[in-house]
């Protein structure tokens, strides 16, 4: 500024006559000087007036905020000195807001704790705060009025940082005395019903006594009465003293009965696990049986192997369920064979023993057999009547196995017989037997690559069992509890494997087996049938593939799962790619999907991998050092047993019209590297992996031509 | 014939009980509660003990302890009887010094058997001679 002043005094002392001209031209410059100033100053000012103008609408929509909002909050400085208020705050603690600006807060609201006994400010979270530079939150601390009462208070404090030094803090707080009741509500409710169920099993105990106890006189003076008349010949009495005997005894295992299942429900019956040797315990249950056993001329064969061994669990109620299945066969079997038999089994979980118990009795229709485990339902009224029992015996025997772990179910057939299996833990786990077997799910999930099997059984334990042995080896399994429900699921997801129980109400196996052979979109999917022994030719004649025997023998099952699963061998896929990061990835990706991966950096090595172990699928880089992939593809294609190894060509080359020629007919798919993203690309290589290396049951070569063509429309450059 | 103390709260229990045994020949005494059945057996001096746990006041198990806590008694086998058919009666009734253990409702054939059987072991063992 200075020089232009210095210019224009130049030019105003300069010789007028020799400067005529140059007047006018200072005078010029001097107007247009001042006038460009005047703009300046007045621009100036604007911006000033526009920022203040935003300054006060920030500072109104502040004050805005924190004046509506139902929260306390107040600034303090680093002395604990209030620097504001909000109405809120003020309301909650009982002040006008300017009896507390300035005021040590700490002093005037946080003075005391709850019971009176003095708050030292050093220890106040909100000093810390303004020492520490932290952010602190109580919920556990009460401020007070000024009339002296205090308030459950739930405060936070956060320092008010300036250029990284600490200012002071701010104070956000809540009334909390209503939270603070319901918890106290909440607690005194379930303190009364810990109480209440106290009295309730309480009730039960004594209930137990006090019904048992007349019982007991009942059963015993009519057994005293019988011997009396007896020996004095009082044939008349004893009948009928027998009668009243009969339904002493009955009525006494119904007590029983009912209270054991109402101890259940209030989760009042413990296990006492004891561990002890399962064929002596068998052995104990066959000989207490015996009277019943001889009741009705039946025979009874127990089949129990040495190797069986011991097993840990609640003896007496194993006893008890043992001892209900085996009198249950005894009562509906008339000279027939009870045959009672204990497996162990090798399962992932852990060895279960399996119990079965199976009679040549009158059995159960499927309805029947349906409602066996339930309460007071025994076959049908007229069976209680014929054939005594309180109907509870099996339901009380469920829930001991489900509480001991295990699992219970019964197979029957009218005029045939029953089979009932029992599976528990070897080694019962007390608490964990409550918590519910980890079920596969029924959504459907197209993009999973993983092997699909259809369970189509009726009885749950069956589609428990076999979904939780096949999810374990990384099956997805889907289930249907009727032949209707199977048959929609089979045509939506079109599963690798059916497993098709025979015996179902409604519509059974039979007519299932039949709907899925008939249907051209299903028939080639392979069935096996759950079912008797008896019944196999049948299903063979239906086109069933293989059958399982119920009870499931693990084994078994994954004999056939290896069976219709792809191989070992298919279920590897060589990766052929000389970038080690690109191989890793391809590797991991692979792998989580549940198939095994072997590598290989160039066409060599690729070569000696085939020789050592056919592989399901090759991934195929092209470009690669020592044998590229055109060689190593001519090498594979020449080797006779190599033949069908399916390969996809994964590449970041551009292919010339030549060298697609090269690759037709000799690979799968060729995958552009450069047209996908690494995520679309590794999606793409899992779905065809997935693809080729099913088994190729229910692929046509029609759908292989199709697959010849090259890289997707994207691919294309 | 062997003297065998029934203790037992129930009068109908303890009378049907007391009875079919006299029907078998023993020689039966009969208390009520477990104080008068501490008592009784130490003036009787009974050959085997019939014990009801579930009783008020001097309970089975306390009485069973009194018993086994005298010199001139602590040799007299106690069957226990209980309501409660659970491993952990079991187990405490045998802690207490019972020899046996009869789970109600009372099968009387097999409670014979079991008075049979702890006799029988008794006498080859020669405690006592009554």
């Amino acid at each position: 500024m200075s020089e232009f002043v210095h210019l224009i005094a130049g030019f105003l002392l300069a010789d007028p006559a020799a400067t005529g001209g140059t007047w006018a031209i200072a005078i010029a410059m001097a107007v247009a000087l001042a006038a460009v100033v005047y703009l300046m100053i007045r621009h100036d000012r604007s911006l000033r007036r526009a920022a203040s103008r935003e300054q006060n609408r920030l500072e109104r929509y502040n004050r805005l905020l924190i004046e509506s909002t139902g929260e306390g909050i107040y600034g303090v400085d680093l002395d604990g000195n209030c620097t504001f208020i909000n109405a809120a705050g003020a309301r909650i603690l009982g002040f006008a807001p300017e009896q507390i600006i300035g005021k040590a807060m700490h002093a005037l609201v946080h003075h005391s704790h709850l019971d009176g006994t003095p708050y030292p400010p050093d220890q106040c979270p909100t000093y810390l705060t303004c020492r520490s530079g932290k952010h602190s939150r109580v919920d556990h601390e009460v401020f007070w009025r000024p009339d002296g009462t205090s308030f459950p208070v739930e405060y936070s404090s956060y320092p008010i940082l300036n250029e990284g030094t600490v200012d002071g803090a701010v104070v956000t707080f809540t009334d909390i005395t209503l939270r603070k009741r319901a918890e106290e509500e909440l607690k005194r409710m379930k303190e009364e019903a810990e109480l209440a169920n106290l009295a309730k099993s309480q009730f039960l105990a004594n209930m137990s006594h006090e019904l048992r106890t007349p019982l007991n006189a009942v059963i015993m003076y009519s057994e005293l009465l019988q011997e009396e008349a007896e020996e004095e010949g009082l044939k008349r009495f004893v009948a009928d003293l027998d009668k009243i005997r009969g339904a002493g005894r009955h009525l006494l295992a119904l007590v029983n009965g009912v209270l054991d299942l109402s101890k259940i429900e209030a989760g009042k019956m413990e296990l006492y696990l004891e561990t002890f040797d399962t064929c002596s315990m068998a052995h104990d249950v066959i000989a207490t049986i015996q009277p019943l056993v001889l009741k009705n001329s039946n025979g009874v064969e127990l089949e129990c192997p040495a190797d069986v061994g011991r097993m840990h669990a609640d003896l007496t109620k194993l006893r008890q369920i043992l001892f209900n299945l085996l009198s249950n066969a005894c009562k509906f079997t008339d000279h027939g064979v009870v045959r009672f038999s204990i497996r162990r089994l090798e399962e992932v979980g852990g060895p279960q023993m399996i119990f079965e118990v199976s009679d040549s009795g009158i059995g159960m229709t499927g309805e029947q057999l349906q409602k066996v485990f339930e309460p007071f339902t025994q076959a049908d009224a007229s069976t209680t009547r014929m054939y005594g029992g309180t109907g509870l015996g099996l339901a009380i025997s469920k829930r001991f196995i489900e509480m001991m772990g295990g699992q219970i179910h019964a197979t029957s057939e009218s005029q045939k017989g029953s089979t009932f299996t029992v599976r528990i833990p070897a080694r019962v786990v007390k608490g964990t037997a409550h918590e519910q077997p980890k079920l596969a799910t029924e959504t459907i999930d197209f993009d999973d690559t993983r092997p699909q099997v259809l369970v189509i059984d009726d009885e749950q334990p069956v589609r428990e069992l076999m979904s939780r042995s096949m999810v374990a080896q990384g099956i997805r399994v889907i289930t249907a509890a009727d032949g209707e429900q199977g048959l929609q699921l089979a045509a939506r997801v079109r599963p690798d494997l059916i497993f098709l129980d025979v015996l179902m109400p409604g519509m059974d196996g039979w007519a299932v087996l039949t709907r899925l052979k008939a249907d051209p979109q299903l028939s080639e999917i392979p069935v096996v049938l759950l079912t008797l022994t008896s019944e196999i030719d049948m299903g063979y004649m239906l086109g069933a593939s293989e059958y399982l025997t119920k009870p499931i023998d693990r084994q078994q099952l994954n004999a056939i799962l290896r069976k219709y699963r792809p191989t070992e061998a298919s279920h590897d896929v060589l990766v052929v790619e000389d970038d080690e990061p690109t191989r890793q990835v391809l590797r991991r990706s692979l792998a989580r999907q549940g198939w095994s991966v072997t590598e290989a950096q160039n066409g060599l090595m690729a070569l000696d991998r085939v020789r050592q172990a056919v592989p399901g699928l090759i991934l195929l880089d092209l470009m690669m050092p020592e044998m590229d992939g055109f060689e190593f593809l001519a090498e594979l294609r020449q080797n006779e047993a190599w033949q069908t190894v399916p390969v996809v060509v994964l590449t970041s080359k551009d292919l010339s019209p030549e060298e697609r020629a090269l690759l037709s007919g000799k690979v799968e798919r060729i995958l552009q590297k450069g047209a996908y993203s690494r995520d679309a690309l590794l999606h793409e290589v899992r779905r065809i992996v997935a693809q080729c290396v099913k088994p190729k049951i229910a692929e046509n070569s029609q759908e292989k031509a199709q697959n010849l063509v090259g890289a997707p429309e994207a691919g294309q450059r | 014939m062997p003297r065998i103390l029934v203790v037992e709260d129930n009068d109908e229990s303890r009378d049907a009980l007391t009875r079919r045994l006299e029907r078998r020949g023993f020689d039966v005494l009969h208390a009520a509660d477990g104080r008068a059945g501490v008592d009784l057996a130490r003036s009787e001096k009974p050959d085997l003990i019939l014990m009801d746990l579930n009783m008020p006041e001097v309970d089975g198990w306390d009485a069973t302890r009194r018993i086994k806590a005298e010199p001139q008694l602590k040799e007299v086998p106690v069957i226990a009887l209980t309501a409660h058919a659970m491993i952990g009666d079991r187990e405490r009734a045998l802690e207490a010094g019972c020899t046996d253990y009869h789970a109600k409702p009372i099968e009387f054939p097999k409670l014979l058997a079991q008075i049979e059987s702890v006799l029988q072991n008794r006498t080859s063992q020669g405690v006592s001679g009554t």
